[in-house]
């Protein structure tokens, strides 16, 4: 019993110090791995939508056109209810839960495109452009699964944001004066304040972790 | 007996499992690697204005340098760069009179030649732009004879990054550093403009409304009083708006570094090593360390009025 | 209960509905009564608002097993603000089905509203809240139902047929009491939950308290319900 508890502590005692070191650390180009999930093969660039999916642009005509189709539609399924319910009332030998079986099912088809007008309405005022909403909700499970791929034990850092600039303005490089006269800080003060702007000429700055990466 | 000696075994291994973990602790160093990467000895040589190196030794004296720049100006060309240009200019043209009988075949064409004749665009497109990259560096390099290639400016600033990376990974080893963050800002301070008086002046952002904050601080509706809107609504707004990037750099605020706090600043450790290999001299590695260690103190004080402190009395 | 504060506030139907606090409630207590009528015809007036701007019709026939607590509450189906509740109601015993009686009114050559609710429950409900330790509770009382109804015109006569529910949900701290009560609130109005009564201030004061967790957006979905769905 004694030895048991003995081999548990030691095993213990090397299993604290090893989780200590076990943590790790990695980077990713978060919007490069958006840009290579499958779904970017549907961007299209011009409108801002993804292609073959609620998010894209539809031409007004072809919107107008699936209005008019559900409003038939909706005319025949109405035409339909009302010759059924007509004949049961006018028919004391109607079986009822046929009735109302067959009254149920039309009615939810003219429900399924009314609910379709009501969209298709909507897509008809915004000259065929669906909301912003329906690109959100495609970006959002583009992003949970770009997430997904990530190891649960590593910590992952995005890589830095990198905005165009213009390089800064000197008159004459200030480094290069601070160098011919070292003892007059002003200069290399005024170019310190622009080292934002001059890192920009290296893309390795991008990269969050520079040494000890776990590839 | 037999007991002391598996406690003093169990001891044993506690102790050295108590020392890994001192050890097993991560040592995490950050460098502000734009800093250091602009201060680099070669950027003294960096023309921002027309971006090039200028093609002179470092090290050299203002009288020296300035000399050196003038021989290279009032310099003969090293090529003949006027016919260079007119050989590439004759093939720009070239390409726009293929361009011209292309898009005139397209014309009425049926959609699969219209489909090949695209692609054929594109192809010309992308030999022209390659051309006209090629007859710009020419010129540039016509205009600016003091200057480096954009091919040549190119490769010393890659030879800078990779420099820096080496010296950077050999002192992380050194100083047995784990894991070394990037503390740059690679963003532009954008400090309002609007702020100065002048006709810039009063010029804000429409839209954002500020009674929304005013009323939310104030716990009351300043707009319509008979709103039963809970007021936490108005500070949720006022939020939202402020979040677009035109009203955030109205804020007071300099973009941070990822490294808020914590880690090993190691960014004039870096400096000093790569001023060494480059025989700076050592009183102007003093001189930089000590310009750093102010501009550091000011970062952590929120201090931005730099130049004032270090201003010729 | 429920349905006196339902009377006591049937002046002002409120339209908004909006939560401060997020609710993790889990279930404490449930029980499913089979009853031979709906408490309260709820469910029913929306199902005739939303299929009808308003028929030429000054009664409804409403077909089912009632007694003397559906002929008590329905006598209050006109404090209700929509075009059904301002007509005759007559409550009828569920002796035939609705096509039926649909074929003998027409053979009278009248024109009726019919409506007819049958598999009618009502469903007890007692919830919890885990982010306020088990503070707050809410209170829900169902009706479900099915509800047919027939409207018997010779030139365009109308049938459908609907699963209705309808609730009335009570939120409080504590206890059922009114200065400790978070809001009462009903469904359906218009396909949606409306709040009858909230008390913001109480409310802030809890979130300020730490006693509630705070909801992130203010604006909660009216076609979402504010507690789990019920067993069946």
């Amino acid at each position: 019993m004694c030895k048991k508890i003995f081999h548990l502590l030691t095993f213990f005692a090397f299993l604290v110090s090893s989780s200590l070191s076990a943590q790790s650390f990695s980077a990713a180009d978060f919007e490069r791995l958006l840009n290579k999930h499958p779904m970017m093969k549907n961007y299209d660039p011009e409108s801002g939508r993804f292609k073959n999916t609620p998010s894209q642009v539809v031409p007004v005509e072809s919107v107008r056109s699936q209005i008019a189709s559900a409003q038939q539609e909706i005319a025949v399924f109405g035409r339909q209810r009302e010759e059924i319910l007509s004949r049961s009332l006018n028919s004391e030998d109607a079986d009822e839960n046929q009735v109302w079986k067959e009254l149920t099912r039309l009615n939810e088809e003219i429900f399924k495109r009314k609910r379709l007008l009501l969209d298709l309405g909507e897509l008809e005022a915004a000259n065929g452009v669906p909301p912003v909403s329906r690109v959100l909700a495609i970006a959002r499970s583009m992003i949970l699964d770009v997430r997904e791929e990530f190891s649960d034990s590593d910590v992952v850092l995005n890589t830095l944001p990198r905005f165009f600039a213009p390089p800064p303005v000197f008159i004459r490089n200030p480094l290069r004066e601070f160098f011919f006269q070292p003892e007059s800080a002003a200069g290399l003060v005024r170019y310190l304040r622009e080292t934002h702007r001059i890192g920009l000429l290296f893309p390795v700055l991008a990269k969050p972790i520079l040494v000890g990466e776990r590839k | 007996m037999k007991f002391g000696k598996r406690l003093l075994f169990f001891i044993t291994i506690f102790a050295l499992s108590a020392a890994s973990m001192a050890f097993a602790q991560m040592r995490i160093a950050k460098v502000d690697l734009g800093l250091v990467a602009s201060i680099h000895p070669q950027m003294a040589l960096f023309d921002f204005d027309r971006m090039g190196f200028f093609k002179v030794a470092p090290g050299l004296s203002q009288e020296q340098f300035e000399a050196e720049v003038n021989k290279l100006r009032s310099s003969p060309p090293t090529q003949n760069w006027s016919k260079v240009s007119a050989d590439l200019r004759g093939k720009i043209e070239a390409f726009e009179k293929q361009k011209a009988a292309l898009i005139a075949q397209m014309s009425g064409a049926e959609l699969s030649t219209g489909k090949r004749v695209e692609k054929k665009l594109e192809e010309i497109s992308r030999e022209e732009e390659k051309i006209r990259g090629q007859l710009s560096d020419i010129e540039y390099q016509q205009n600016c004879p003091d200057l480096t290639a954009p091919a040549e400016t190119r490769k010393i600033l890659d030879h800078i990054e990779k420099e820096l990376m080496t010296e950077l990974k050999a002192l992380a080893d050194e100083q047995k550093y784990d894991l070394v963050l990037n503390s740059s800002i690679t963003v532009p301070i954008n400090y309002p403009q609007r702020y100065k008086a002048g006709p810039q002046y009063g010029l804000g952002i429409p839209g954002i409304d500020f009674s929304l904050f005013y009323s939310f601080l104030a716990n009351r509706d300043h707009v319509l009083v008979s709103d039963e809107t809970p007021n936490s609504r108005n500070l949720i707004n006022w939020l939202e708006l402020i979040r677009y990037p035109d009203a955030m750099n109205l804020l007071p605020l300099k973009p941070y570094p990822m490294v808020l706090k914590g880690g090993d600043d190691i960014s004039a450790a870096l400096v000093e090593r790569i001023y060494l290999k480059h025989k700076i001299d050592r009183k102007v590695i003093e001189s930089v360390h000590s310009i750093l260690a102010i501009v550091k103190d000011h970062d952590q004080r929120f201090d931005t009025d730099l130049e004032s402190l270090v201003a010729p009395k | 209960m429920p349905l006196l504060f339902l009377l006591v506030f049937a002046g002002n139907w409120p339209v908004r509905a909006c939560s401060l606090a997020i609710h993790d409630w889990k279930l404490v207590f449930f029980v499913k009564i089979p009853i031979s009528a709906p408490v309260f015809p709820l469910a029913e007036v929306n199902f005739l608002n939303a299929n009808f701007k308003k028929p030429p019709v000054d009664s409804i026939y409403w077909l089912s097993g009632h007694n003397w607590v559906s002929h008590f509450f329905s006598g209050f189906v006109k404090a209700l603000p929509s075009w059904p509740s301002k007509l005759n109601w007559s409550l009828v015993d569920r002796s035939s089905s609705v096509l039926k009686m649909g074929q003998d009114f027409l053979a009278r050559g009248q024109k009726p509203l019919i409506l007819g609710s049958d598999r009618n429950f009502l469903k007890i409900a007692f919830f919890s809240d885990a982010n306020s330790d088990f503070n707050c509770h809410q209170v829900v009382i169902m009706q479900n139902s099915r509800i047919r109804g027939v409207y018997v015109d010779q030139e365009k006569p109308w049938a459908q047929e609907l699963n209705g529910m309808s609730w009335v949900s009570l939120i409080f701290f504590q206890l059922p009491y009114p200065a400790r009560v978070l809001s009462l609130s009903v469904f359906p109005h218009n396909y949606t939950r409306i709040s009858l009564f909230e008390d913001h201030d109480y409310v802030e004061s809890l979130l300020a308290q730490k006693l509630l967790r705070r909801r992130p957006d203010l604006e909660i979905d009216p076609f979402v319900f504010d507690f789990p769905e019920l067993p069946d």
